[in-house]
């Protein structure tokens, strides 16, 4: 799912949640907006301006508002979107950047419509096969948002290297994103110093599906520890062609980001 | 004095990214470091990438998202750059914004001590960047001394705000290793650090 959309929906539990606890009628509804999701929109903005202004009747009346206590990392792990740690939640589910007032402005503006989505067709799957893993792929390589990193706007232009980051058709792996995740599942291996100190996170790797499909130069964009990284890289290598990912009809070089998580078993 | 602060750009509804709950990261222009894998690079320089704001400016632009800092025990994370730069401004904006918000700070902490006596009353977190505490190794990546980090690590620890931190202690591709990591890791524990994030810079094309 892009970031953009599941930040949103991330808003929107938390708006529905400070409804019910204050007593508040909410019905949200969906977004039209037409465009890239930011996270937010003019519709959810003025849903916000409303709960808003239904609690400030309230505390104008002598009622208690009841705000605090959200946890955004609860409705994140909650959420059906394969995350289950702290670590991945803090890579993927990111707000966009608005730089200015004068952006939301320009939102408003535009005509409404449907909200054109990349669609994750894994994003309901949490395969956790003997301690380890769990893996959502992505070709939107601007998803790999760091701690204190301002993002730069996504560009639908190939970088120097003649390799895309949006695509119309993503690269996929034979037999889909679900045949990947068993595959990821029956090679990743915990390394043994790691399973016995009890390390464990996420990796994040890049790599880029070249138009015969082969998977190509993988690199390790967030590690977590030195022998985590190699094993990552390791299975990532291992991986059969993809379908290459196309434009306008077109194959073309694509980058495909995979975060692999290493889980310690529950006992 | 009245503040003005240059700023690179403010990203909302980071969910817990830089800091718990849901947070708008702030980030500021300019830093004594000029590291090598800087994840902001248009922190540095005159590059002309910034707006200027006064504080009340600034709370007026992040107060749109309130409800989801109050609901979520969230707020805004200052980083850039380097915030400890902006002592004042940052204390005038936790004057506006009220004790409710949480305010963290993504910071190296070279900057002088007087900077982090000023801020500590008035932010809830700090996110440290150590790089590493060898200083051979720091100047190498950073170009700058460490005596000042140590110096406020020791700050931090005499005021107990120690579980108020979270120290990163990145691998450096090319300039330490897990063992220099280790290092670290133990000198930062003898300060009685106890949080830490351990993880691996990416290397970027400037």
């Amino acid at each position: 799912m892009a970031r953009g959309k599941q930040t949103c929906k991330i808003l929107k539990e938390i708006r529905r949640q400070i409804a019910e606890a204050n007593g508040i009628e909410f019905a949200t509804s969906e977004c039209r907006y037409k465009g890239d999701c930011l996270g937010t929109c003019p519709k959810c903005e003025a849903e916000v301006r409303y709960l808003e202004q239904q609690l400030r009747s309230r505390s104008l009346a002598g009622k208690a508002v009841a705000l605090a206590g959200i946890s955004a990392g609860m409705i994140l792990m909650s959420g059906c979107s394969g995350t289950s740690t702290k670590n991945q939640t803090n890579d993927d589910l990111l707000g966009e950047f608005i730089e200015s007032p004068e952006m939301i402005e320009e939102i408003e503006d535009t005509e409404e419509g449907e909200m054109p989505l990349f669609e994750d067709s894994i994003s309901c799957l949490t395969p956790e096969i003997n301690c380890v893993k769990e893996g959502e792929i992505s070709n939107e390589t601007e998803v790999i948002v760091t701690q204190g990193e301002i993002p730069m706007e996504p560009t639908a232009n190939p970088d120097e290297e003649g390799i895309y980051k949006c695509v119309e058709q993503s690269p996929q792996f034979p037999g889909g994103s679900a045949e990947m995740l068993r595959f990821i599942g029956k090679h990743l291996e915990y390394p043994e110093e790691q399973l016995k100190e009890g390390i464990q996170g996420r990796v994040v790797v890049q790599f880029y599906v070249d138009t015969l499909g082969r998977v190509c130069e993988p690199k390790i964009v967030r590690g977590k520890d030195s022998a985590l990284d190699r094993e990552a890289l390791r299975v990532v290598r291992l991986f059969p062609n993809f379908t290459p990912g196309t434009l306008n009809g077109k194959k073309v070089n694509t980058y495909m980001t995979l975060p692999i998580i290493f889980k310690l078993p529950a006992n | 004095m009245r503040q003005r602060a240059k700023i690179i750009g403010i990203a909302r509804h980071r969910l817990s990214t830089d800091g718990d709950g849901v947070t708008t990261l702030v980030a500021f222009h300019g830093c004594p470091l000029s590291c090598r894998y800087c994840l902001n690079p248009q922190s540095l320089g005159d590059g002309g990438r910034f707006r200027e704001y006064s504080p009340e400016q600034l709370y007026a632009e992040t107060r749109i998202d309130e409800l989801y800092f109050l609901a979520t025990n969230g707020g805004v994370t200052f980083g850039g750059g380097e915030p400890c730069l902006r002592p004042q401004f940052i204390r005038e904006f936790r004057g506006l914004c009220g004790p409710e918000w949480r305010l963290n700070l993504e910071t190296s902490l070279n900057v002088p001590v007087a900077n982090i006596e000023a801020l500590l009353p008035v932010v809830n977190t700090l996110i440290i960047d150590i790089k590493d505490t060898n200083p051979n190794i720091y100047r190498d990546y950073t170009g700058q001394s460490n005596a000042l980090v140590l110096e406020n690590l020791r700050l931090i620890a005499d005021a107990g705000r120690q579980n108020d931190c979270i120290v990163r202690i990145p691998l450096i591709p090319g300039y330490n290793t897990d063992a220099d990591r280790e290092n670290s890791r133990k000198a930062l524990e003898t300060f009685g650090f106890t949080r830490f994030d351990l993880f691996t810079y990416q290397l970027r094309k400037h």
